[in-house]
């Protein structure tokens, strides 16, 4: 079987008395070590999709399966012991803990681990050797993005989730953090799944998901996977 | 124009957009106010209250004492005096009675016969609660206690006790009803009351006496323009009762005397008569009998004692006024406190409001507003909080809080419900207080905050500098340590709620510590004696000896000691005192009845100096070896060298030994007291049989006095456990407000944590190690505070005859310590579930 798998997937939510339908019953499946891309317009459901996959909320109806396990309907307790050591997530409007210099930052999410990376490489690797002792508010936007790839980075998670971290970035910041994730992954068979507006990433990927309105409007297998060098935009 | 009209739509949108918080805060300041404007109101209500009470019974303004009795004659004689209103005699005893198996004292008092309300001569007037007037001597009316302590009923009966068992006619009493008393409202509950027939006492004279003065109910009965109205009759009125007791005095001792002398006459015929034997020796027995019962009765008429005594002058009365003063002081701080907690909590939200808002203030600034124009919206939010919370607070609870109290202190004296008058003295206060720090709080923070200042998150703790305790951290605890220290508000707001909260818990426990132990040590440790004895002071060196082998020969006495026991007059440079002067027969052996003490060294009364009490010296501003002036009482003025100054916290006492007496006088002291040592701490057979003996006038059972004092700590005790209650709830109340306040400011680091893989329990675990440190830096502040303002506090429950020790016991501070932190902790607990079960 894949190694997720969403089954008619829909989640329904109510904010502020309105009831917003986020994701309308959604198939598809991803393959262990795969990278894919999420791709839609602003509000298509994306980050809905993200957290559904990264366990941080619960489907209204369908299943998802991670692993070969039925995840829908598991206990909180077991689901986040599962999150905390398997899932890493780096989320563009996360903030960082202001108290706490870069490298501290990535120390603190090492602190949830089991296996112990080594912070100085995973800082090496996301280019920041030379800013690690700089606090959150003297950093600037990409920074931060790269910070929050590292501290997700470093607990060596089995499915890595992003979501429009490399949106913000131009061309050659943005290709030096994919390079940066693409190589930890690799050699971890790690899942990454991206969500993006940009659409140049699709030919990075292993598989796209395009997201409209909520539903699946498409998934494309890509068949020639190029290297991140060689796209630009 | 239009500027203003949008600050102010602005401004109340901040309020109307978070309804909730805006109302979690507004109870929050309705409770603080409300407690400040209630607690301080009290003491007035009470006033108040018991001034009206005592207007409406017409309770006494003088009390006359004789120790020979008055007579129906008396009543015309006093109202003679010029402005006396009304004068009414009444007959008192005191009686035993067994009920439900427990045996109680009982007071027995006559009803007035003329209870028309119209005459003035109905003092100290009943209020029928229940039933009716008795219309017989069999029966008679109580307090509604007597009937709800032992369950009974109107139409039980009582069977009295009475030491001479013909003083009353009837000893089986029905009781047909209840009443309240304002004489014996304030005699604290202790002992029950009786009012019986005047039929029903079998005894020559009247007991007591009272007296009403015209136009004294213009005064305020707690002010110093009453005593001194009232004080100017007490000569005239002591001057006329002087000459007809003497009269009474006189003419009973003649009586007995010559009831005496002819019983001796009837031994003198019987022995030598020429009667059988068996029966002279019933007749005499008969007749030695009555003899020694008249000389005994002689042996006990002491000189006559005649005494006029204001309200003021009554214990109970002075013990009521100072239940309100010690009130008054105590609840001083308590007010003030929870009025800061509120405004505390207050401060911390805006705070929060203005952090929030601080790009928005920016780009207000940039826009063109000024600051002063940016700074209304929140000045705005805390004076509606300021003056709606006062507002409503006031009116919600200036009468809830007095009725409370004042059902705290009913428990203890029979006063009416608590009439509750709105003082609005004390509405401006809080208003004031709430203003002004809430405004300049505002003010000092929105400039603190608005300045750019991000340099400091840059610098090392210092914590961090001391690298011996900082390598040896764990990351995590290294992080806590990082925000305590970087998010200095935050920090500061936590550790001065915690501090206020730990003090004012240490203060309603310290309080009830020092006075209790004060009290404690004064009857258990230095006061060592059981009974004192007064004996007849004309007594012969013969019947000195056999009433003190009668005494030593009683097995349940341990031992005894004569003593010399008189008022004196202390003077020292411009102070004035008066002080009991006492004198052991024996000054070696006083130390076992009497525990004279300096600093844990036992003291020696000396042949060239006295020994004076630490609160004596202390009010006369005396050391040792200086020499105090004492006026004895035969208007003789000495002067004596002070040897010591012994620990004593009740009364005054000045130690002499007899030889120095002798020096200074020339004469011998009388030694008319007798203390007594008991083998057991109950006494009551003991007494029964001591007062029997010839001489003996009177017996004071030490047991009795400690149990007057512990009344006052009981009712002290009461209020303090009830300002503790309102203390957790106001500090649960303000302590969760500002944690929940600090979690929601901290959502994005929370959400980050959380992405992060911490799981609940780990992130609870962080936030509640940060929060202990603080509390515990808080409670330890606090715990200093809050000794010193206990301290201040009981110090002015002081009075010029008690006086307190300061060493508070550690076990107060470790109660401290456990309560505050356990508020802390239930906190954490509830805080935790409302955060567990938001959606992140």
């Amino acid at each position: 079987m894949a190694y997720i798998k969403f089954e008619n997937v829909t989640k329904n939510y109510i904010y502020d008395e309105i009831e917003i339908k986020a994701i309308k019953k959604i198939n598809f499946e991803i393959e262990k070590g795969e990278f894919i891309v999420i791709l839609g317009p602003l509000e298509s459901g994306k980050t809905t999709l993200l957290n559904l996959l990264g366990t941080l909320d619960k489907v209204t109806s369908g299943n998802i399966f991670i692993d070969d396990v039925d995840i829908t309907n598991e206990k909180g307790k077991k689901i986040s012991k599962y999150r905390k050591y398997n899932i890493g997530f780096a989320y563009k409007d996360s903030s960082l803990i202001k108290n706490l210099s870069v490298k501290e930052n990535v120390e603190l999410a090492k602190q949830v681990c089991k296996e112990k990376e080594d912070v100085s490489l995973i800082l090496k690797k996301c280019g920041l050797t030379k800013k690690a002792d700089y606090y959150p508010s003297m950093l600037s936007e990409e920074d931060k993005c790269r910070t929050l790839v590292a501290m997700a980075l470093i607990k060596n998670p089995k499915i890595l989730l992003l979501d429009e971290i490399v949106d913000s970035l131009d061309e050659k910041r943005a290709k030096q953090i994919l390079k940066a994730i693409k190589s930890v992954s690799k050699k971890n068979k790690m899942t990454v799944i991206i969500t993006t507006k940009n659409n140049n990433f699709i030919k990075i990927a292993n598989k796209v998901i395009t997201l409209k309105n909520g539903s699946l409007s498409d998934l494309a297998v890509n068949k020639k996977i190029k290297s991140i060098g060689d796209i630009s935009w | 124009m239009v500027k203003k009209k949008n600050i102010i739509k602005n401004a109340l949108r901040e309020i109307s957009l978070n309804k909730k918080t805006f109302i979690s805060l507004l109870l929050i300041i309705i409770i603080g106010a409300g407690l400040f404007v209630g607690l301080k109101s009290t003491p007035l209500d009470m006033k108040i209250t018991t001034k009206n009470y005592y207007k409406d019974t017409n309770l006494f303004d003088l009390r006359v004492i004789s120790s020979s009795g008055f007579t129906k004659n008396d009543i015309d004689l006093i109202k003679q005096i010029k402005n006396v209103k009304g004068v009414s005699l009444s007959k008192q005893l005191d009686a035993k009675t067994t009920i439900n198996n427990k045996d109680f004292v009982i007071k027995l008092n006559s009803i007035n016969k003329d209870r028309n309300l119209k005459n003035d001569d109905y003092i100290n007037r009943l209020t029928l609660t229940s039933g009716r007037y008795p219309s017989t001597i069999n029966e008679g009316l109580v307090e509604e206690k007597l009937l709800s302590d032992n369950n009974l009923s109107i139409g039980d009966l009582i069977t009295l006790e009475v030491d001479d068992k013909d003083s009353l006619r009837a000893k089986k009493i029905k009781i047909v009803g209840t009443v309240k008393s304002s004489y014996y409202a304030l005699d604290g509950l202790k002992d029950y009351f009786l009012y019986l027939e005047e039929n029903n006492f079998n005894l020559k004279y009247y007991t007591d006496c009272f007296v009403t003065i015209n136009e004294a109910y213009k005064y305020d009965t707690y002010s110093k323009k009453y005593d001194k109205y009232i004080e100017s009759y007490k000569e005239k009125i002591n001057e006329v009762v002087l000459k007809s007791s003497k009269f009474n005095y006189e003419n009973d001792i003649e009586l007995l005397k010559n009831d005496i002398t002819s019983l001796q006459d009837d031994l003198n015929k019987f022995n030598q008569s020429d009667l059988p034997v068996e029966s002279l020796n019933e007749l005499v027995k008969e007749t030695t009998d009555r003899l020694n019962k008249k000389e005994t009765e002689l042996s006990k008429i002491n000189e006559l004692n005649v005494a006029t005594v204001k309200r003021s002058d009554t214990s109970s009365f002075n013990k009521y006024y100072l239940e309100i003063e010690r009130f008054g002081n105590i609840s001083k701080v308590f007010s003030f406190m929870f009025l800061l907690i509120s405004i505390l909590v207050i401060i911390n939200k805006i705070t929060k409001v203005i952090k929030e808002d601080k790009d928005e203030i920016k780009t207000l600034s940039l826009i063109g507003y000024s600051k002063t124009t940016i700074l209304f919206k929140y000045i705005f939010y805390g004076t509606c909080l300021s003056i709606l919370g006062t507002f409503i607070g006031t009116t919600i609870f200036y009468k809830i809080i007095p009725l409370i109290i004042g059902f705290c202190y009913n428990r203890f004296y029979d006063i009416p419900t608590l009439d509750t008058m709105f003082q609005i003295k004390y509405f401006i206060e809080a208003i004031i207080l709430s203003l002004v720090l809430i405004i300049l709080a505002t003010i000092i923070l929105f400039i603190i905050i608005n300045k750019n200042k991000n340099t400091s998150v840059k610098k090392k703790i210092i914590l961090e500098k001391i690298n011996k305790i900082w390598s040896k951290l764990s990351f995590l605890n290294k992080v806590t340590f990082k925000n305590i220290f970087k998010d200095k508000k935050r920090s500061l707001i936590i550790i001065i709620m915690t501090c206020i909260l730990s003090s004012l818990i240490l203060i309603s426990i310290g309080i009830k510590d020092l006075v209790s132990s004060s009290i404690n040590n004064q009857f258990k440790n230095i006061e060592k004696y059981n009974l004192n004895v007064n004996i007849n002071n004309n007594i012969t060196e013969d019947d000195k000896v056999v009433l003190e082998n009668a005494m030593i020969k009683n097995k349940k006495v341990k031992d005894i000691a004569f003593i010399s026991k008189r008022n004196v007059q202390v003077r020292y440079k411009n102070s004035k005192e008066t002080a009991m002067l006492i004198i052991p027969n024996n000054v070696n052996n006083i130390n076992n009845f009497i525990l004279l003490k300096e600093n844990k060294k036992n003291l020696e009364i000396k042949k060239d100096g006295v020994i004076i009490s630490k609160k004596l010296a202390k009010l006369l501003n005396v050391n040792k070896n200086n020499k105090i002036k004492l006026t004895l009482s035969n208007n003789k003025v000495t002067n004596v060298k002070v040897s010591a100054i012994t620990e004593n916290y009740i009364e005054h006492f000045i130690y002499m030994s007899p030889t120095l007496y002798k020096k200074l006088t020339g004469e011998k002291p009388s030694y008319s007291v007798i203390l007594m040592n008991t083998n057991k701490k109950n006494n009551e057979e003991l007494e029964n049989e001591i007062s029997n003996l010839k001489n003996v006038t009177s017996i004071q059972s030490k047991k009795n006095i400690k149990e007057e004092y512990n009344e006052m700590t009981k009712a002290l005790k009461s209020i303090t456990n009830l300002l503790n209650i309102f203390t957790l709830i106001i500090g649960f109340l303000a302590l969760y407000n500002i944690l929940i306040t600090d979690i929601s400011n901290r959502k994005d680091e929370i959400y980050t944590l959380k992405k992060l893989g911490f799981n609940n329990k780990e992130i609870v675990t962080y936030f509640f190690k940060e929060n202990l440190i603080l509390t515990i830096i808080g409670i330890g502040m606090g715990i200093f505070i809050g000794s010193l303002i206990t301290c201040f506090v009981v110090k002015s429950l002081e009075t010029n005859t008690l006086m307190f020790n300061f060493n508070i016991n550690i076990l107060s501070y470790l109660l401290t310590f456990v309560f505050s932190l356990l508020i802390l902790c239930i906190v954490s607990i509830f805080a935790y579930y409302k955060f567990k079960n938001k959606k992140y």
